[in-house]
């Protein structure tokens, strides 16, 4: 069983120190990616997704750091390593993309010179692409324009020598990934890939991330707050609430047998066609300032179900069956609940 | 478009350039209530021989016809006689323009990769000792009055250490090709002229660099603040990049757009505007020059430095331009 798993966070605490105080943005994260799947990672804006996924690459930047924790990647713990062995990884063993392909790649260099660059790095240790042999860029080109032909490129012979603001948000989300994955790294993280893209091309680039996975077989972890997403390409989901995992299961128990309150309230907001409702139902309150959590469990200020104890102890992510934590003091009782209900249902 | 149509169209548009700037300065010069022939002649000279000087420079002439004796010499090459000098106005330009053109070379040169670095590490070292340290000297040199500092300098390093002279231009070299001492002394070989020119140019280049190496500090280190929080600076560095190489490749081609714009506005400020390290360093430029032209009412020597600069400024602003599409693949020169 472990050495199907690709990377291990255990007790992440990622803080930020600002002025106002210290932001607890991923506060005691823990959960596991397996190789070859992809792992979704949901939640609310401002709940701790990107700030874990930057932590896992080492790029928190200043006032951000990483209290504790350990990210174990294919067995080695990533914080322990020097800054120049983690630029290994980075790109190489672990490769991310943003959420904003418009910005996300630099306005004054080609798609062709930016993908080449991460090539000529990893392969040969060439940083300064300019320094490059001709006959090793034109090699690696090919190699480029390949990688473009698989995210599905429109025309990708034009496209290698396009700039950035030559191409619409979706092709250059496509000359991103194929950056990201010429290396051919173990793990993608795509943070929130689709969002700033048209429906259309959304459902394009998910495929383009399925096929990936198929052709190279990588990991991705897929960072997004919609679950439609996630019941698309997910194969195992944890959901993140105010800088905690309250929820990791794989994708189908998550959708049918949701246990904690706030997975079960973001499942009943998903409007759904065949049962028009008068009013859609939301989460009632709003994301904790993560300064000031809440004590104990800090969802309870919104949980219809809270008692003290939920006050005053943290609950820990426990295992209530094979595969499916849940970080709630009453995870068993809404399960045993849930299980008769589904009886019930069946009979 | 083809660059060099680029370049032929901004230069044709030197022309309404010219006419718009010898309009304003004659006009100036025509209402400032002074007598241009009484100057010229002297306070005692006899009346008559003001007249003949009246007559001689159409100075009583509308002032429509003396401005087209005027704009007519200055597109055939001549600019007009500078009184000051008792000699050609063009030959005067000829001459101090190239002290003037040498040392502002050499200020920017110091100006813009020191201001650059300066601003480089600034900004990557944001809020840490290297920062301050950086802010306060560029705070010090937008501050900081440019005879002062000129005045310091020559007490400091002339005056009590005797390492570098303070006044002029140092030896003519052997041959003239350029005007330019210090490349001059190198084409023809003269090394006692080179050493002498390199030791008298230090001082007024340092002196001359300080504001606007303080400027581009400035504009470097907030221009890469901002450069520096964009996604792709963080995508440079989840492909596994070097720091030196986000920052130098990655952010500081994108953060030098404003660099550029002040550099060639300063650059073009410093070549007709260098009046005070020149007076004090007894450099003869363009900057010395005016002031004398002023200071005698010598309107031919004024009007032909204020359309030089003129000129200087479009040519100054047609090179960032260039410049800019060079450094930006989504600027297009000409549209």
């Amino acid at each position: 069983m472990d050495d199907e798993i690709l990377l291990k966070v255990e007790d992440l605490h990622t803080y930020f120190y600002t002025y106002e105080g210290v932001v607890k943005a991923v506060d005691g994260v823990s959960f596991f990616v397996k190789k070859g799947e992809i792992f979704g990672l949901v939640g609310e804006t401002g709940c701790g997704k990107s700030v874990t996924a930057l932590s896992i690459i080492g790029l928190i930047d200043d006032p951000g750091k990483i209290v504790s924790g350990k990210i174990i990647f294919q067995g080695k713990n990533l914080r322990e390593l020097p800054e120049e062995e983690m630029r290994k990884i980075r790109g190489k063993g672990i490769s991310m993309i943003f959420q904003e392909p418009m910005t996300a790649l630099n306005p004054v260099y080609t798609i062709g010179d930016q993908i080449l660059e991460i090539i000529l790095l990893h392969k040969y240790g060439i940083e300064n692409i300019k320094k490059a042999p001709k006959e090793l860029k034109n090699k690696e080109r090919k190699r480029v324009i390949e990688m473009l032909r698989l995210v599905r490129m429109p025309d990708p012979e034009r496209a290698i020598d396009s700039y950035p603001h030559e191409l619409s948000g979706g092709m250059r989300q496509r000359a991103m990934i194929a950056m990201m994955l010429a290396t051919e790294p173990s793990l993608l993280i795509a943070d929130e890939p689709t969002t700033a893209l048209d429906v259309t091309v959304q459902a394009q680039i998910l495929n383009i991330l399925l096929d990936m996975r198929d052709k190279l077989g990588i990991s991705i972890i897929l960072i997004t707050h919609d679950l439609s997403v996630v019941a698309d390409v997910c194969d195992r989901v944890a959901v993140m609430y105010a800088g905690n995992i309250v929820e990791m299961a794989d994708v189908y128990t998550i959708f049918k047998h949701p246990v904690h309150p706030y997975t079960r309230g973001l499942m009943q907001a998903i409007p759904s066609i065949a049962e028009k409702k008068e009013e859609l139902k939301y989460i009632k309150g709003s994301v904790p300032n993560l300064i000031y959590p809440p004590s104990g469990c800090r969802f309870h200020p919104r949980c219809e179900y809270a008692q003290d104890i939920c006050k005053k102890e943290r609950p820990k992510l426990v295992e209530i069956e094979p595969g499916h934590y849940v970080a709630c003091h009453f995870a068993k009782e809404f399960f045993e609940k849930e299980k008769r209900a589904e009886g019930e249902s069946n009979e | 478009m083809k660059l060099w149509q680029y370049i032929a169209r901004r230069l044709l548009l030197l022309l309404p350039v010219i006419i718009g700037v010898t309009l304003i300065t004659f006009t100036i010069s025509f209402v400032i209530p002074a007598d241009p022939a009484r100057a010229w002649a002297g306070q005692k000279a006899p009346p008559s021989t003001v007249e003949k000087i009246r007559e001689e420079y159409h100075l009583n002439d509308p002032v429509y016809v003396q401005y087209y004796y005027y704009i007519t010499g200055v597109f055939t090459g001549n600019w007009g006689y500078s009184h000051s000098e008792k000699r050609p106005v063009a030959q005067c330009l000829a001459d101090y323009f190239p002290a003037t053109f040498e040392l502002t070379l050499w200020a920017m040169g110091i100006a813009i990769p020191t201001g650059i670095y300066l601003g480089v590490v600034s900004a990557v070292k944001r809020n840490k000792i290297p920062d301050h340290l950086s802010r306060i000297f560029a705070l010090s040199g937008v501050s900081m009055p440019i005879f002062w500092l000129g005045l310091l300098l020559i007490l400091l390093f002339y005056t009590y250490l005797g390492w570098f002279p303070a006044s002029g231009r140092g030896i003519a070299p052997a041959h003239t090709y350029t005007g330019l001492y210090i490349l001059d002394s190198i084409l023809s070989l003269d090394w006692h002229a080179f050493v002498d020119d390199l030791w008298h140019i230090i001082l007024p280049s340092i002196t001359l660099s300080y504001a606007t190496l303080a400027v581009i500090t400035r504009m470097t280190r907030s221009s890469m603040l901002e450069v520096l929080r964009l996604d792709y600076i963080k995508t440079a560095k989840a492909k596994g990049l070097s720091d030196k190489v986000v920052i130098y490749r990655h952010a500081l081609r994108n953060a030098l757009i404003p660099t550029l714009t002040v550099s060639g506005l300063a650059f073009a400020g410093l070549l007709g505007g260098a009046v005070l390290t020149e007076t004090i360093f007894a450099w003869p430029g363009m900057g010395r020059y005016a002031y004398q032209a002023i200071s005698t009412l010598d309107y031919p020597a004024i009007m032909g430095v204020t359309l030089l600069m003129a000129i200087i400024f479009v040519i100054a602003n047609l090179i960032v331009d260039i410049m800019y599409a060079y450094l930006d693949p989504r600027i297009k020169l000409g549209e």
